[in-house]
């Protein structure tokens, strides 16, 4: 079969301050079919995407759809020249109905003398949705009333419907991450959509974490790393776990970890769970952590690896199972209770959403979890915090011109390694962190993984969440992996004999 | 936009700079709650009329009213005080008993002769202090007690009949007195039965409201409403009128406003009082200015003169005539060398 | 094999969580009407007076005002704003309102041009504001509190001290008048209501309203003109002031400042107690309803109750805070999601 160029794109590349998130990337979309894009977090997936749609920019390079010039400056435009995404944070308007979600925005066709022909939208939405042959949905409940999976079909409906992808000339759909709130059915339903779609002459970017989804519906594959594309191939007797080693690469060299510097931990436990679950993210998690120990925790998106950091911090209530610090039993109320009683302390991931204020200076961040330590005579001592703070600065080489300067003007490694300050200030026994090289660049890196090994030398013990599955392995101690909220697997990894990705990737699909 | 609005502000400082370089008579403040009220803009009134009985160009009135912030009355004669360099005098109906002293201390410092009504807490007295001249009051407990005997005396039976209370605001001075005049004049008419009490707030709405929600519950049942001020008074007024009853049922008032009075004319309510701000505010001026001028010691004041109860005037049925004939059609007149004419008794009777 | 039931399990689970969610939602949305329903037999049985014709006709006369008040701020709230001008402004319509027709202070006669004047001033003061908030970027909060006080200001000047009471004829029908038992003023609200759940429902303004409050970067992605959706929503603001001015003015039957006082809290609590969240994108004029009958029902059967003024404000108080802590979803453990 002939197979029609939706799409072409020419050398794109997309920089922001201190990091390049897509590095001349070439592609070409085609009518009827599924590609596969995959890659692990921050490889240039969802940027090349945001480019697609109009949200972002590049800086360097061109798009063609169609043999035209293409350069959205807003999804609505993007929309409109047939190039639509369905977003993993859904984009529904809760408090309006199935049919108002369709078409906000485009009501143009149903307004009579500024009022909406509701019934006609209605009637017009559930073709829409027969079309997709959702059937149990009606197109005026509204949109609060549904269950996630349907909502999920409702977004994808809209998306279908605003890139005229019944009309056959050809659209483009983006799926990112469309299955995590699914069901096996429901998935397989979602397939059956994307295949007809294709049929008609439309092509589906379908980006996901699970492999395995990807090798049955994608008809091609690309693999993105770094901003790179690594490789593309067509879909034929692929290996899921190759394609994983594309995916991460090259394992690093010991040193970059400073592997040489792990230490054995100690023996006694500080941190034990005990069949804790909370329903419907994880189930019956038995764990310990030792004094001094890295424990490194790996599974894919939706493996439950998230929410149960989140109960460990007090963050999220266990529906069932005990956690105990030093061998006493613990409830914590919030992540106040959590860093005072059982001194845990944990670090988001969104550090510029989360985890510091930019809005205050570099001093007032080092000290924000640990004012009891800078406090003189009941009242903050501003010169007890300043001396502290540029002890920590020099030990963790900050680059800043001053502990005034707003960490929100200061870059991604730096911004972290203040986040860093505030947890050695914090003299914290148990550290939770969260992918603690995300945005950071690769000098930065392995500073950030040598005060993580100060840290374990001091005897504090630390959960760490990696950015890349090498960098868990890396780092950790022990490796624990975590597949549909369940832990199916705890790997030794001491410095002479780290597991191979492979192997852990066995037990994560 | 930016430059829009720096324009107003720029605006705003020029005539506030113009305004201070103008040539400086003697400043007499007003401050009071709120320039929204009749009753308050009748001590400018008065304070007015006294400027009137000066050469030209001696005095001028600025008003103050501090819209019920307790702060900004403090702040705003603090401020003017400053800024006429203390060559002022004031007359005060503090918002809250508490303002008098900060008030009080400001004034002694600055040198200026002052005078109060209404409020003042417990035990602060002018004798206390060399700058403020006297204060005044009206005899809140006499007022409640006067309108509650005219309102029993003209219901359908004279001295016998069920009533309805709609207070002003709770834990306000007035209002307690106001309410205890009520109690006595009811223990004078043991026929005479209540049957609810509400508080109103002093404001028409709810005026309007708990009357409508009285009719409801009581119906024609009621022979009369205790109203402790005019501007509930017209709400209570409007509630009666949408069922027919206004006229038969009568209600009463405090204060004198124009709407009060306008009551009493159409035979809607037995009566209102009429505080007289006028007069409060004349002699306010009049007696501070002539301590200003030297006219007066306070060393050697007597305590009638420095603590003193000023008349209302009962307007009702009888009075009217009388009461539109001086206050309404003309402007009152009084003596500013007479102080003696506004005293209607001492404050403290014992003393 | 087994694994394969594990992970069925895990999923049943969430979906099972899920539901019990959307389950608890479901019956929160009905609180308010749960709620109103409880008080109306409560009051019924315990308050003299309460369940007759003349108090029905109170409490429809009560609600008409605060009714009209808060469907101006729906939307408001909706889009995730406040709005504090009611207070002054409603008193100014009200006060210039009596100054043009006729009147205890002066000659004029503009009758009903008098009542459009002053209706209109309110929708340009409110565009105005709107304006200063949209292009401006100043917070609503303060923008509507400063014009509150500034129209307060310009209400007391107009009339000097003195308010003016009306004397024109058509007012006095207006307020005392009524149509098949329910009163004229009632009529305006049930109109009002009509317009305002048109303009939700059944139009893009109504959805768009929505899509700002639930969230302004989707609004925005999928081409809602979010600045103009904003002023035409201070602009229905302005007409429901506008309306409530005069209504209050028909009721107290002059144009004092006082209008507007207690409007706007009243209002506010009108709209939260129906279930409107005030991070916007929850709600709308059927709950709104909803809650200022709750308010009015509350208002009127504490009289009726004869309860102590002094305990009074403090029963309504705790009523109302029990009534939001029903309505509103809240806990720790809500998934967002």
């Amino acid at each position: 079969m002939e197979r029609k160029l939706l799409m072409s794109i020419r050398g794109v590349t997309k920089e922001y301050p201190g990091t390049l998130a897509l590095n001349s990337i070439d592609l070409d979309i085609y009518g009827g079919e599924v590609l596969g894009l995959i890659g692990e977090n921050g490889a240039g997936k969802s940027t090349l995407m945001k480019i697609m749609i109009g949200a972002e920019t590049a800086t360097k390079g061109t798009l063609e759809m169609l043999g035209k010039p293409y350069a959205p400056r807003t999804p609505i435009e993007a929309m409109k020249l047939g190039c639509g995404m369905v977003f993993q944070e859904q984009s529904l308007i809760m408090n309006l109905t199935v049919a108002q979600n369709i078409y906000i925005g485009r009501e143009e066709r149903y307004v009579r003398h500024s009022i909406v022909d509701t019934r006609r939208m209605n009637e017009d939405a559930q073709k829409v949705l027969q079309g997709l042959e959702i059937t149990n949905i009606k197109s005026g409940t509204r949109v609060n009333r549904l269950d996630f999976a349907d909502r999920q079909m409702v977004e994808i409906a809209k998306v279908f419907d605003s890139v005229g992808a019944s009309e056959g000339k050809g659209s483009i759909i983006l799926l990112d991450e469309p299955t995590s709130v699914l069901s096996e059915n429901e998935i397989q339903q979602l397939f059956r959509h994307v295949r007809r779609l294709c049929k008609q002459g439309n092509a589906v970017i379908f980006v996901s974490h699970k492999l395995d989804e990807v090798m049955e519906i994608a008809d091609r594959i690309c693999v993105f790393k770094d901003g790179c594309k690594v490789d593309e191939m067509p879909n034929e007797n692929l290996d899921e776990l190759i394609l994983y080693e594309k995916m991460v690469g090259k394992t690093a060299s010991g040193e970059y970890y400073h592997v040489p510097r792990q230490r054995t931990p100690e023996r006694d436990v500080v941190l034990e769970l005990r069949k804790l679950s909370k329903r419907g993210f994880f189930a019956d998690v038995d764990l310990q952590l030792h004094r001094g120990e890295i424990l490194g925790i790996c599974g894919v998106v939706g493996s439950g690896k998230e929410d149960l950091c989140a109960v460990i911090c007090g963050d999220e209530d266990p529906s069932d199972g005990e956690i105990l610090v030093n061998g006493r039993p613990m409830k914590f109320s919030s992540p106040a209770k959590a860093r005072k009683e059982a001194s845990i302390l944990s670090v988001p991931r969104e550090r510029r959403v989360e985890g510091i204020l930019g809005e205050l200076s570099a001093f007032e961040n080092i000290c924000m979890s640990n004012y009891g330590g800078v406090r003189k005579n009941g009242f903050i001592s501003d010169k007890m915090a300043r001396d502290q703070a540029e002890k920590y600065v020099k030990e963790l080489d900050i680059k800043l011109s001053s502990v005034e300067q707003k960490v929100g003007r200061l870059s991604g490694g730096n911004a972290q390694k203040v986040v860093f300050a505030r947890i050695l200030s914090s003299d914290c026994d148990i550290l939770i962190l969260d992918h603690p090289t995300r945005g950071v660049d690769v000098g930065a890196k392995t500073e950030i993984y040598s005060i993580i090994r100060d840290i374990a030398e001091k005897g504090k013990s630390l959960i760490v969440l990696g950015d890349t599955l090498d960098e868990t392995i890396g780092l950790a101690n022990r490796v624990a992996v975590m597949k549909d909220g369940e832990i199916t697997k705890v790997f030794d990894a001491p410095p002479n004999e780290k597991p191979e990705q492979v192997d852990i990737v066995k037990y994560m699909m | 936009m930016k430059k829009f609005f720096a324009l107003i502000l720029a605006l705003c400082v020029v005539l506030s700079c113009t305004a201070a370089l103008a040539d400086e008579p003697l400043t007499i403040a007003i401050s009071m709650r709120s320039t929204a009220s009749e009753y308050h803009m009748q001590y400018v009134a008065g304070a007015e009329l006294f400027v009137a009985t000066l050469p030209e160009g001696t005095a001028v009135v600025q008003a103050l009213p501090c819209e019920g912030n307790d702060d900004k009355q403090v702040n705003d004669v603090n401020a003017l005080i400053a800024s006429t360099n203390g060559n002022m005098i004031l007359f005060i109906d503090a918002n809250n008993s508490p303002n008098i002293v900060p008030i009080a201390e400001a004034c002694e410092e600055a040198g200026v002769y002052w005078c109060a009504a209404w409020n003042a807490p417990e035990g602060v007295l002018p004798m206390d202090f060399n700058y403020w001249v006297n204060f005044q009051s009206c005899d809140a407990v006499k007022q409640g007690y006067d309108i509650a005997v005219t309102l029993f005396n003209s219901l359908p039976t004279p001295g016998k009949g069920k009533i309805c209370v709609l207070e002003g605001m709770l834990a306000n001075t007035a209002n307690a007195d106001r309410m205890t005049g009520l109690k006595q004049a009811l223990e004078e008419y043991p026929d005479i039965e209540v049957l609810d009490d509400q508080a109103g707030d002093w404001e028409t709405a709810k005026g309007l409201s708990i009357t409508e929600n009285w009719l409801a519950k009581y119906g024609e049942e009621i022979d009369g409403i205790w109203c402790a001020c005019d501007d509930m008074a017209v709400g209570v007024v409007q509630a009666l009128k949408a069922k027919g009853l206004d006229g038969k049922i009568l209600t009463t008032g405090v204060d004198g406003t124009s709407a009060g009075i306008e009551l009493v004319e159409n035979g809607q309510a037995a009566c209102t009082i009429a505080n007289n701000g006028w007069l409060q505010g004349f002699y306010g001026c009049a007696y501070a200015y002539a301590a200003k001028t030297g006219k007066l010691d306070t060393a050697t004041m007597d305590t009638l003169h420095r603590c003193f109860l000023t008349n209302g005037y009962l307007v009702s049925a009888d009075t009217l005539a009388d009461y539109k004939a001086t206050f309404v059609d003309s402007q009152p007149e009084y003596d500013p060398e007479d102080l003696d004419y506004p005293i209607a008794g001492p404050m403290f009777p014992e003393a | 094999m087994e694994k394969q039931a594990h992970v069925s399990r895990i999923g049943e689970e969430f979906k099972q969580e899920m539901k019990k969610q959307s389950r608890r939602e479901r019956f929160i949305s009905w609180a308010p009407v749960g709620i109103l329903a409880f008080l109306v037999i409560l009051f019924s049985i315990i308050a003299q007076g309460f369940f007759s014709l003349t108090n029905l006709q109170n409490l429809l006369k009560q609600l008409a005002i605060p009714l009209v008040m808060s469907l101006g701020l729906t939307f408001v709230i909706l889009m995730g704003s406040t709005d504090l001008s009611a207070q002054g402004l409603a008193g100014f319509v009200g006060a210039i309102m009596a100054l043009m027709v006729v009147n205890s202070k002066n000659a004029n006669n503009l009758g009903f041009l008098g009542i459009l004047i002053a209706v209109v001033s309110a929708i340009v003061v409110t565009a105005l504001s709107g304006l200063i908030h949209i292009k401006g970027k100043l917070p609503t909060f303060m923008v509507s509190y400063a014009v509150s006080s500034i129209m307060q200001g310009f209400a007391v000047l107009s009339y000097r001290g003195e308010p003016a009471l009306i004397r024109d004829e058509f007012f006095t029908t207006m307020s005392q008048g009524s149509f098949l038992g329910i009163p004229y003023l009632t009529y305006i609200a049930i109109v009002m209501f009509i317009i305002a759940y048109i303009l939700q429902f059944k139009t893009r303004f109504g959805s768009y309203v929505m899509a700002i409050g639930d969230n302004e970067g989707i609004a925005k992605n999928i081409g809602v003109n979010i600045d103009l959706t904003k002023f035409k929503v201070f602009l229905w603001l302005g007409v429901c002031i506008g309306l409530a001015g005069f209504m209050g003015a028909v009721r107290l039957g002059r144009g004092e400042v006082g209008i507007g006082s207690n409007l706007v809290f009243p209002a506010i609590t009108s709209v939260v107690v129906g279930g409107t969240s005030l991070s916007g994108g929850k709600g709308g004029v059927v709950n709104t309803l909803v809650g200022a009958m709750i308010v009015t029902v509350i208002n009127n059967a504490l009289v009726l109750l004869g309860v102590s003024p002094y305990v009074q404000q403090a029963v309504q108080g705790m009523i109302i805070i029990a009534a939001v802590a029903i309505s509103i979803p809240h806990g720790k453990n809500l998934i967002v999601k």
